[in-house]
């Protein structure tokens, strides 16, 4: 397949994305765009959680924090000085914070930034470890970020949280970010600098001896993936429109985890595929906690049934594919392409 | 003048334990030198000295007139020093050609954020590392291998692929470390035959480790002997084989016994 063919083919099927999102939008239920929306925003969260536990190998367990930091970054700096005077009852929110007032767009990018700003910070004392070690220490970190949040009355509210956020974020912000989001980390893995993180995943003294210098390669990815975090964290703040330290502990980077591991450890189509499968699946198996009527026979439906089943599924995955869902392939162009020309290959009779 | 590669006194201690002590060793530019010595006598610690892998306790290592002894491994092999590794140690779940350009990183001159976008400066960038790691595997006669997993080689073909792979960072010195372990006697000469194709072609500068006699005393020009961290003898193959001491270190200190 030629370049310029396979350029066309991601045109139109960009078209038929944006195409179907518009459909639902114009003609969708609520909660048909409410999932839709939630698939968006956990496809970039878990695009950009798969580049550092994926693609560099590092058991980083503290994205939870990131996604924390960009969540009150940008529903602080996108409220009116009004609705944070409703929200503050303890006591006002300090100073900067109570008058200004930004578009969405820049509350976004600054909540991108701000979540880079503490990736950088902490990648000095994470990077210095590596294995279980690291995984201590990012799990830490989430934790800090949870507990400020809700020790720090003046800037985030505390325990309360932050109210009434305007939901801005609609299927064109929450499926534009992913989209953005996976092109530029794919570009990113496929390119020389994805190589070198690669290389240090299989063995980083080999890596180190090719002139692969760790602490950059690796911090360029913390950086990449905590500026993702952080914009999808304000989305997310903006679609629930309630932000509370308890939104942020460890089970949501424990979901994030799930997700990619599911789909495909270093497998960005897999970190997808895991996105939509737990943010829809979740929601599809509710009926079977309704009551069902087989024939004569009634089953009342049992609340918690579809958790159960859930986990089950997700067994049944990690059983029968070990390595994910994707392994750590990519559905790309040509990967189809070999795969249909088996398909046909393996039909005709030699 | 200033000497093209010297370590002046080098000694690394693990605790109470000297892996390394009072080790000189000077290279000339183009040479092919071996570095013999029984299991244990701190061959494998002088090359991570010299790779920046570990830290000297005490001596300097100069490389072209300068001193490289506290550089980190990626510099050092930037400036023209690459290894191999005792066991291989591939990237196995890259294919053989990404293999060879991680190699060329260190070279990359386009910033991330041209990758991220895709910019034309970028592409062409990628495309020079691509050309010049096939350009590597041809040389070696892997190019055929090119888009295999590197796991799924034989034996013989991950060992030349990790030379290939040090060669590719265009190095000024190569360090072998036992080159031709586990090798069955084809690949042994193919691989002395691969070698010295190198050197000649590129003039670069050769140390290796080896335990296989035959093949080190063949191929090198001038071998070195340690023996509890220390060295012990130098000099051209027939005189390192005649050497008393250098037989007593590996056949044991009993030069009476047969009296």
């Amino acid at each position: 397949m030629s370049d310029k063919f396979k350029s066309r083919l991601n045109v139109a099927s960009l078209f038929l994305l944006f195409g179907l999102l518009f459909l639902f939008n114009r003609y969708g239920s609520g909660y048909q765009i409410r999932i839709l929306n939630n698939i968006g925003v956990f496809i970039t969260l878990a695009v950009s959680y798969n580049l550092i536990n994926g693609v560099c190998g590092l058991l980083h367990l503290g994205p939870n924090g990131f996604i924390a930091i960009g969540a009150y970054t940008s529903a602080l700096l996108s409220m009116t000085p009004a609705e944070k005077q409703l929200n503050f009852i303890l006591g006002q929110v300090i100073w900067p914070l109570s008058v200004i007032h930004v578009p969405f767009v820049v509350s976004l990018i600054a909540a991108g930034i701000a979540a880079a700003f503490f990736a950088f910070l902490i990648s000095f004392p994470v990077l210095r470890v590596r294995g279980d070690y690291l995984a201590i220490v990012t799990l830490g970190f989430g934790e800090v970020v949870r507990v400020l949040c809700n020790a720090g009355e003046r800037v985030t509210n505390g325990p309360l949280g932050l109210k009434g956020l305007y939901p801005h974020t609609n299927l064109w912000w929450s499926w534009g970010v992913a989209t953005l989001a996976v092109v530029v980390i794919q570009r990113l893995i496929d390119s020389n600098y994805g190589l070198a993180m690669k290389a240090i995943r299989e063995d980083e003294d080999a890596a180190r001896a090719m002139g692969v210098n760790p602490f950059r390669s690796l911090m360029l990815a913390f950086l990449i993936s905590a500026f993702f975090s952080g914009i999808a964290g304000g989305l997310l703040a903006h679609l629930i429109t309630t932000i509370s330290p308890a939104l942020f502990t460890f089970f949501l980077t424990f979901n994030l985890l799930i997700m990619i591991v599911v789909g495909g450890l270093g497998s960005t189509t897999g970190a997808i595929i895991g996105a939509v499968l737990f943010s829809w699946g979740g929601e599809a198996l509710r009926i079977v906690e309704q009551p069902m009527e087989i024939g004569s026979f009634t089953i009342p439906g049992i609340p918690g049934m579809r958790m159960v089943i859930f986990s089950l599924v997700l067994m049944l995955v990690i059983l029968f594919a070990r390595k994910g869902i994707m392994g750590r392939n990519e559905l790309s162009w040509d990967y189809l392409e070999s795969k249909f020309a088996r398909f046909r290959g393996a039909k005709t009779p030699q | 003048m200033n000497p093209f590669f010297q370590m002046r006194h080098v000694t690394r201690r693990f605790g109470g334990l000297e892996a390394v002590g009072d080790f000189s060793i000077t290279l000339e530019r183009g040479e092919l030198v071996g570095l013999i010595g029984p299991n244990g006598a701190g061959k494998t610690t002088t090359f991570n000295m010299m790779t920046g892998m570990l830290r000297p306790t005490a001596g300097d290592i100069i490389w072209k007139g300068e001193n490289i002894t506290r550089l980190p491994p990626h510099l050092i092999t930037a400036k023209g020093i690459a290894r191999t590794f005792q066991n291989i140690k591939l990237f196995s779940d890259m294919s053989v050609v990404e293999n060879i350009m991680v190699s060329c990183h260190y070279s990359i001159d386009s910033s991330f954020l041209a990758a991220m976008l895709g910019l034309p400066k970028h592409k062409r960038e990628e495309k020079r590392i691509r050309e010049h790691s096939l350009k590597c595997l041809e040389e070696a006669g892997l190019a055929h291998l090119a888009s295999e997993r590197a796991q799924n080689l034989p034996y013989g073909l991950q060992r030349k692929l990790e030379i290939v792979r040090a060669i590719a960072t265009r190095p000024g010195m190569l360090l072998l470390d036992e080159p031709v372990a586990g090798m069955n006697p084809t690949e042994k000469i193919e691989l002395s035959a691969f070698i010295r194709r190198i050197r000649e072609k590129s003039g670069i500068t050769i140390l290796l480790i080896e335990h296989d006699m035959k093949f080190v005393m063949n191929i090198c020009q001038r071998i070195r002997v340690m023996n509890y961290g220390r060295s012990i003898a130098e000099g051209t193959p027939d005189e390192i084989s005649s050497n008393p001491e250098v037989i007593s270190a590996y056949l044991g200190d009993t030069p009476h016994a047969q009296d």
